[in-house]
């Protein structure tokens, strides 16, 4: 506990927790939907095509990458949810194309083009985050707190419109919403999270990011409300556990956040199973 | 002049026309029962009146004052709706959507009117209960409740009874009869010519040829005698 | 302010890239060069030149620098025409070392595969060896934090000046033989086992190094020092322990 208590001291913890804190609050939040409109797989698709596009930035060497990455991701989500909208099989199947093949590519462009020998080092840090979280600079977690004010304010500013867009979609087209605004806005917060987020647990493990905390919320609540704020509620005291546990045993922070995820994850279902027993 | 104003329509999906010339005219304070085969058009007309899938050819006029976004619309049950955690309250309040623009939270004024629409179709008591855990004609009057949201005065209804118990069946046909009789407009899908001949006051027919015309005409036509016949035989033997 | 790291050898057959590896890593290291370090009217060449040296740090890359390795044989190949470019622009060449000979420029009696032997204490510099004095104990912390106060050394450098730091981790030895100096390091990895950073150290105690690729504990205080107009960062006075 001292140790923790001194840990907590030092900035660049305190950098991390709230980088860390702050994009996991970011993700949970959109996770709910996006696991409700069936767009799972999407978080999924776009963190590789992230990856694809950074491994791009950096044979080009760019000093910074994220004004590479964030918009071509951001993109890509437009591009993505537009073929999800389709006939379900062929959307599937583009999402599906599109993830593996930038996932494909980057690696090759990567190994073909970067002067790097510590190859296995760069994919590694960027699938898996590594400890990246722990030495952003303070530009970087500047750039966090602003880009999460952001998504957390459009978030409830377009709450209720998300929610009647991710609820029937029909209805609320037919009722004279403009459905496929919101939907484009939601593909560019998922983007904008999905760059975030590659920071703090790398690319291949963002979807869980994004979708444990929803599921576990969905568990326990029954109303779009509770979910939403359960599931923040989760995804922020778990990626607080995450960190702190990776601190203090010295385990990589990515997995151990998705690691304490599932757990919770667990948590939730046994009590929901036990909840509903009851009845 | 009268509300929705169709002529020589022609439905379908991708180009491809599934039902052709389709002209009727909705009146204000009418009743519209659409019938027909299984894949006859019905829906995608519907789908085409909410603009949802564009038409092929033809023109759909909207007269009286009513809007594009002043159309209520009871949709067939899909997949995603099933599991999704939701409560009463929050689904009938998305009704308001349409005419709140930009405005991102719903005003004191529309809550009360929610649950005045919650309480007229009786499911008040329904109102903080998780839409999944509801019975199918509990779930069906949360969907009316929040067509009833977005307009009173045109609603669409796409087979409301499907897949309910015969008594509950009745009761939602009374329900929307109810709230006809109050001033709204309906136009419902439905394969069950039977009701239709009882509650509507036009009847929209598809199949070798269209049919459009009052209950009273659709009875004396070929289509609507047909059926009446079958009726009778069912009735004697 | 940034520091810069060397290229260490950890004796292993891959080299690790001294400052974080992961192209965020390289991103990181190409902003520290354009904005920390200054290196006035230096022509664009030189700092690709660099950028090809700095990122060229590991695998089994042939387009870095020929290091010195004292118990290993050199098996780097070397990509002829950057080496000639590095070797104009930076010279930072250094050479190959003969593997049959004692690398250690100054022989010292070596006992016991070179662990520590009776420090000789160097009057006022003797750094104590206890818990007691030390700023920043790097060796009782986690995998995780090591990596992570490792790299925040090097990015904010002027934090730690003059800071008594304790760390344990792989040695590594290169000399720059047309300058005569030699370097010490220690090589730290991060917990997924695919980063590592090398921190230099001037030992007061240089025979008590363990051979290359062996853990080693050192304790010293923090500075840093330019060459070539880059910023690196090291432990002086260090005692290896």
């Amino acid at each position: 506990m001292d140790k923790l208590a001194e840990y907590l001291q030092i900035p660049f913890v305190q950098h991390a927790l709230i980088a860390g804190v702050l994009i996991a609050l970011c993700s949970s939040l959109l996770g709910v939907t996006l696991v409700l409109k069936r767009f799972s797989f999407i978080g999924d698709g776009l963190s590789h095509v992230a990856f694809g596009i950074m491994a791009i930035a950096a044979v080009l060497r760019l000093s910074n990458d994220m004004l590479l990455v964030m918009p071509l991701t951001i993109l890509c989500a437009v591009l993505l949810l537009r073929t999800g909208q389709n006939t379900k099989i062929k959307g599937d199947a583009a999402i599906a194309m599109i993830s593996v093949g930038a996932l494909a590519f980057g690696y090759l462009l990567m190994n073909i083009f970067s002067t790097s020998g510590n190859l296995s080092g760069d994919v590694c840090s960027t699938l898996f985050g590594s400890t990246s979280i722990l030495t952003i600079s303070k530009k970087e977690v500047l750039v966090c707190i602003i880009l999460s004010i952001v998504v957390v304010v459009s978030f409830i500013l377009f709450y209720n419109k998300i929610f009647a867009v991710t609820f029937d979609e029909g209805f609320a087209r037919a009722s004279g919403v403009k459905a496929g605004l919101y939907n484009l806005i939601i593909a560019v917060i998922t983007a904008v999270i999905i760059v975030l987020a590659m920071n703090l647990v790398g690319s291949l493990l963002i979807s869980a990011l994004i979708i444990f905390p929803a599921l576990s919320a969905m568990r326990l609540f029954k109303s779009f409300k509770s979910v939403t704020i359960c599931s923040a509620v989760l995804s922020l005291i778990c990626a607080l556990v995450g960190i702190l546990i990776s601190i203090l045993t010295g385990t990589p922070v990515g997995s151990t956040i998705v690691a304490t995820d599932a757990a919770g994850f667990l948590i939730c279902w046994i009590v929901g199973e036990g909840l509903g027993a009851k009845k | 002049m009268s509300l929705i104003t169709v002529k020589n329509l022609s439905v379908g999906y991708e180009g491809k026309a599934v039902e052709e010339d389709i002209s009727f005219e909705v009146g204000k304070g009418d009743y519209l029962c659409i019938v027909g085969e299984n894949g006859s058009g019905k829906s995608t007309l519907m789908k085409t009146l909410l603009n949802l899938v564009e038409s092929i050819s033809g023109e759909i006029l909207f007269g009286d004052g009513l809007k594009k976004n002043e159309i209520g619309y009871l949709p067939q049950q899909t997949q995603v709706q099933r599991d999704f955690p939701a409560s009463v309250t929050e689904i009938v309040m998305s009704g308001f959507q349409a005419r709140c623009g930009w405005r991102p939270f719903y005003t004191k004024e529309e809550k009360q009117e929610a649950l005045a629409h919650m309480e007229r179709l009786a499911i008040l008591p329904l109102k903080d209960r998780c839409y999944r855990e509801l019975s199918g004609g509990q779930q069906q009057r949360v969907l009316l409740a929040r067509a009833l949201c977005a307009t009173q005065k045109l609603i669409l209804l796409d087979e409301p009874v499907s897949g309910l118990d015969p008594k509950v069946t009745i009761e939602m046909y009374e329900l929307i009869r109810e709230l006809n009789k109050s001033g709204t407009t309906v136009i419902m899908i439905t394969h069950d010519i039977e009701a239709a001949l009882r509650y509507a006051s036009h009847i929209l027919h598809f199949g070798n040829r269209i049919f459009f015309g009052t209950r009273e005409e659709y009875m004396e036509s070929d289509e609507g005698s047909f059926f009446l016949q079958r009726m009778e035989v069912r009735k004697n033997g | 302010m940034g520091a810069r790291s060397r290229e260490w050898k950890s004796g292993m057959e891959r080299e690790w890239s001294p400052i974080i590896d992961g192209f965020e890593g390289k991103e990181k290291t190409m902003k520290k060069i354009n904005n920390r370090v200054h290196h006035g009217n230096k022509s664009i060449a030189l700092l690709c030149a660099f950028a090809a040296f700095s990122l060229a740090a590991c695998g089994d890359s042939d387009g870095g620098v020929t290091m010195g390795a004292r118990t290993q044989n050199s098996t780097a190949t070397v990509n002829d025409l950057l080496q000639a470019g590095l070797e104009e622009q930076q010279k930072t060449s250094i050479s190959t070392p003969d593997p049959t000979s004692t690398p250690t420029p100054t022989p010292a009696p070596v006992e016991d595969g070179g662990w520590p032997s009776e420090p000789d204490k160097p009057d006022e510099n003797a750094v104590l060896s206890t818990t007691e004095g030390i700023d920043i104990d790097l060796t009782i912390l986690s995998s995780t934090m090591v990596y992570a106060e490792v790299y925040d050394m090097m990015s904010v450098p002027e934090n730690y000046l003059g800071k008594i730091v304790k760390m344990e981790g792989q040695y590594s030895y290169m000399a720059d033989e047309s300058k005569g100096v030699e370097y010490h390091a220690c090589i730290i990895k991060d917990a997924t086992a695919c980063c590592s950073q090398g921190l230099e150290f001037v030992p007061n105690n240089p025979e008590a190094c363990p051979v290359l690729g062996e853990s080693v504990t050192v304790v010293g205080t923090f500075d840093i020092y330019f060459e070539d107009d880059y910023g690196y960062i090291t432990l002086r006075n260090a005692q290896v322990l």
